[in-house]
């Protein structure tokens, strides 16, 4: 219940772009190519889950040593060799989805998403520590949030693709506004359908 | 008339100069850092360093990168203020740092190196928020955690720090840290008087309300204040902005058509 | 124009020049260093970068470590302080007696299955507050984390006045953080007006209590903010038993629950409850003890069976002379060396210890 709850939570009442304004560098720079939003989320979601669970074990060794505040240099430098390892993984392994993921993969390093990741990751566990949560709900909860961050971002950035293509090739967009402000303003219409979700869980 | 020869190839090449530039314009809205790096030790040479970041090279606006921390902190002035701070504190004291170690540092692990150093800046600064601004790092709390991602500290770091000495380096922070606040504190203005009515100072350090300003309070749309609000303003300011570039450019372009054109004239006068 | 074109030029002219100077000035650097560089031997990769890596990564947490030494407890007493300004604001910064306590508050006892509450606090009062507000006798000021409302729940600051371990009811209260509730309730909430005077019994409803006075109804928010107080209420009024702490009974008897251990080479820790009213102890039940011979439940008043060192303990004497179910044993019996039972002393010992150690808690509390 509480895995559904906060699966759902994360996924449209508190979407992690339209909500949680993360991730939006590459919101902005990649929805104009439908097949490089496929290909993004895809490993988005792979590097998500997987450095989502070692960030787990890393605040609980962490919160061993007693040492928390080691947790951003710690994390971002697993993220870090987690997307080179992977890279490596799959260049070697699988070079077909290499060719047609080019240059998104490297560039999830500096992606907000799995950093916010990340933290929400070590404050869960600090409450967990705390007592706040029990050890189920803390358990459950970070896996609901490992689940949704990518997908919440896979499922807007594909709708916005398609909503990119109608709004950057048409005549009526003013001329300085073409390209990234049209987005944003675009991104604002669709922030107000999410706010129809407010009180779902 | 040699002279005249001289003056005429470099016009040429300076329209092409202008013309390049026109179109790294025009290609501002993809996120690519295309700065070259300044080799001429001329004095104003630094000014034009310390200026680049203001308004040509302006990391949110013309660049369009490390956007995620701008939202949640344009929800008032303060917190934009905050954001400011922080970010400018990490930027100047990471170029400083990389550019004093850019020579000892192999070029193959740089980038870990690189994310070391930002990452020890950003927890010192989350660190001394939480010990002495508290009420300022609730309000922004996970995004100061996200200045490590930022792609603004980083990419300064890569294309600027790791080739330049101390002095510039530090003056480039100080510029684009300026340009990033100008536009933060732009954009909060606008989402803080719409989205409250009016305007709320208050003191970081202890939380204490200094001055409010609130005319407007009966007409204010609160969802200004939610993230809807951040998008539209953004965009907004980034619509305007262009447009603005792009009529001086067009203006400039003409300018200089009309130069060419009149010693083209003046030539064939001859 | 042209003069402005021709200055344009010009400076194109030179500082193409002078790049190009530079660059072979720089040339001219390059081949210097490739020739030093030649005759120095160069470290191996695999060396060299573990060890640029390796300490840049430990100048990093040192400075990190240094840092976090210096301000983990400014952070530690910025959590304390924090609500401690909501009672000020509460009450009114005037009105609280800052010399006594900690700046005015002192920690009050708090049942663990009290899940709301997340601090308690005794206020005191100045005397001309307390003169005005005389059908009050205690003001307590409790900080609540409500169950979930629309979307999150709040942190709720709230004073419960009233007699202590009696009665109480709301006196005022006040939203800490309402972030991450939805901005309809939180809205609510922070404009609301407060009467005192709710009693929070079963089957109230602050929102129609009449007490609250506010704009529209948020009824989901409110709900989960009657919830809590209802909760600091009863921890008020003594209602909630405690695992650790204090519990009253309707006809006047205070139950201590404690846990007490002793270096003792029989004994080492007992658990249970010791009823006491008026400095005198009625009864003692022993949940549980460990100690090196076998542990036993026990009810000194009912009789009970005893593992066989427990067995030597006559029971019946032994409780005459400690506690006495209908009129009670004064503390000052406790105070003299206990009448040790033949074979069992160090459980004598133990046994008389837990009740000291009680009596300790009953002054403590009382005192306060």
């Amino acid at each position: 219940m509480v895995f559904l709850t906060t699966f759902i939570s994360s996924l449209l009442v508190n979407n992690v772009i339209l909500s949680g304004t993360k991730g939006l560098c590459s919101y902005i720079g990649l929805s104009k190519d439908k097949k490089a939003t496929l290909g993004m989320s895809i490993a988005l979601i792979v590097v998500c889950v997987l450095s989502g669970l070692i960030s787990w074990g890393l605040a609980a060794l962490l919160t061993l040593i007693n040492a928390t505040y080691l947790s951003t240099i710690v994390s971002i430098l697993v993220i870090a060799s987690f997307v080179q390892l992977l890279e490596i993984f799959i260049k070697k392994f699988l070079p077909s989805l290499y060719k047609s993921l080019g240059i998104y993969l490297p560039l999830i390093t500096t992606n907000c998403v799995v950093m916010g990741l990340a933290i929400s990751i070590f404050s869960t566990y600090a409450k967990y520590i705390d007592g706040t949560l029990s050890s189920l709900d803390s358990a459950l909860t970070i896996l609901g949030m490992i689940l949704a961050y990518p997908l919440g971002y896979f499922m807007v950035i594909y709708v916005f693709a398609f909503i990119q293509e109608r709004i950057q090739n048409n005549n009526e967009t003013p001329r300085g506004f073409k390209g990234a402000a049209i987005a944003f303003i675009a991104t604002a219409a669709m922030c107000l359908a999410i706010y129809g979700f407010t009180g779902l869980v | 008339m040699s002279e005249n020869k001289i003056n005429t190839a470099d016009v040429e090449k300076s329209s092409e100069v202008v013309n390049s530039a026109e179109s790294t314009q025009k290609s501002a809205v993809s996120t690519k850092v295309t700065d070259k790096p300044k080799k001429v030790k001329k004095p104003n040479e630094l000014l034009k360093v310390f200026t680049n970041g203001i308004i040509k090279d302006n990391a949110l606006l013309v660049m369009l990168l490390g956007l995620c921390p701008l939202f949640p902190s344009t929800t008032s002035i303060n917190n934009a203020i905050g954001m400011s701070v922080a970010v400018l504190f990490v930027l100047f004291f990471s170029n400083i740092i990389i550019s004093s170690i850019r020579k000892i540092v192999p070029s193959n692990i740089r980038v870990p190196v690189y994310i070391v150093v930002i990452a020890t800046l950003v927890t010192i600064v989350e660190l001394l928020m939480k010990a002495f601004t508290e009420t300022l790092y609730e309000q922004l709390s996970v995004f100061i955690s996200l200045i490590v991602v930022n792609c603004i500290i980083l990419g300064r770091a890569e294309a600027f720090a790791s080739k330049n000495s101390v002095g510039k380096s530090a003056l480039d922070a100080l510029g684009i840290s300026i340009g990033f606040a100008m536009v933060l504190l732009i954009v909060a203005f606008f989402r803080e008087v719409i989205g409250t009515g009016g305007i709320t100072f208050v003191n970081p350090f202890t939380g204490d309300t200094l001055f409010t300003f609130l005319p407007l309070a009966d007409f204010a749309v609160p969802v200004f204040v939610q993230s809807f609000g951040g998008f539209v303003t953004f965009g907004l300011v980034l619509g305007v902005f262009t447009t603005i570039t792009m009529w001086n450019n067009d203006r400039k372009m003409k300018k200089e058509q009309k130069e060419k054109l009149a010693l083209q004239q003046a030539k064939g006068g001859k | 124009m042209s003069e402005e074109l021709k200055d344009k030029v010009n400076k194109e002219v030179t500082t193409s020049q002078n790049e190009a100077s530079k660059d072979t000035s720089k040339e001219n650097k390059k081949q210097k260093k490739v020739k030093k560089a030649k005759t120095k031997k160069p470290l191996s990769n695999f060396i060299l970068f573990p060890i640029v890596l390796g300490s840049v990564c430990l100048i990093s947490a040192g400075a990190i470590a240094g840092i976090n030494y210096l301000t983990e407890p400014i952070i530690a007493r910025n959590a304390e302080k924090k609500y401690l300004k909501s009672c000020y604001k509460l009450l009114g910064n005037e009105n609280i007696d800052k010399t006594q306590g900690t700046d005015g508050l002192s920690k009050a006892d708090v049942p663990t299955s009290a899940s709301y509450i997340l601090q308690a606090y005794k206020v005191f009062v100045t005397s001309e507050f307390a003169s005005a507000h005389s059908e009050y006798s205690d003001f307590y000021y409790y900080v609540l984390q409500t169950p979930s409302g629309y979307k999150g729940s709040v942190t709720l600051a709230c004073i419960i006045a009233g007699t202590y371990g009696e009665d109480g009811v709301l006196y005022d209260m006040m939203a800490i953080d309402t972030t991450s509730e939805d901005a309809l309730g939180a809205g609510q909430l922070q404009n609301v007006t407060v009467k005192p005077g709710y009693t929070g019994e079963d089957g109230d409803n602050l929102l129609d209590s009449g007490y609250i006075t506010s704009g529209a109804t948020a009824k989901v928010t409110f709900n989960a903010v009657d919830t809590a107080i209802k909760q600091a209420i009863q921890v008020f009024e003594g209602k909630i038993i405690p695992t650790i702490g204090y519990q009253k009974t309707e006809d006047g008897y205070e139950i201590y629950y404690n846990e007490h251990s002793i270096e003792n080479m029989t004994y080492s820790s007992f658990t249970g409850y010791v009823y006491i009213k008026d400095e005198k102890v009625y009864n003692v039940e022993i949940l549980s003890s460990t100690n090196t011979i076998g542990a036993k439940d026990n009810a000194w008043l009912n009789g009970g069976s005893y593992s066989y060192y427990e067995d030597m303990l006559d029971f019946t004497s032994f409780s005459n002379k400690y506690v006495n179910a209908t009129d009670g044993v004064s503390f000052d019996v406790f105070s003299s060396d206990p009448v040790y039972v033949a074979g069992a002393t160090q459980a004598t010992e133990g046994y008389v210890e837990f009740i000291r150690s009680t009596i300790e808690l009953y002054n403590e509390h009382h005192n306060k």
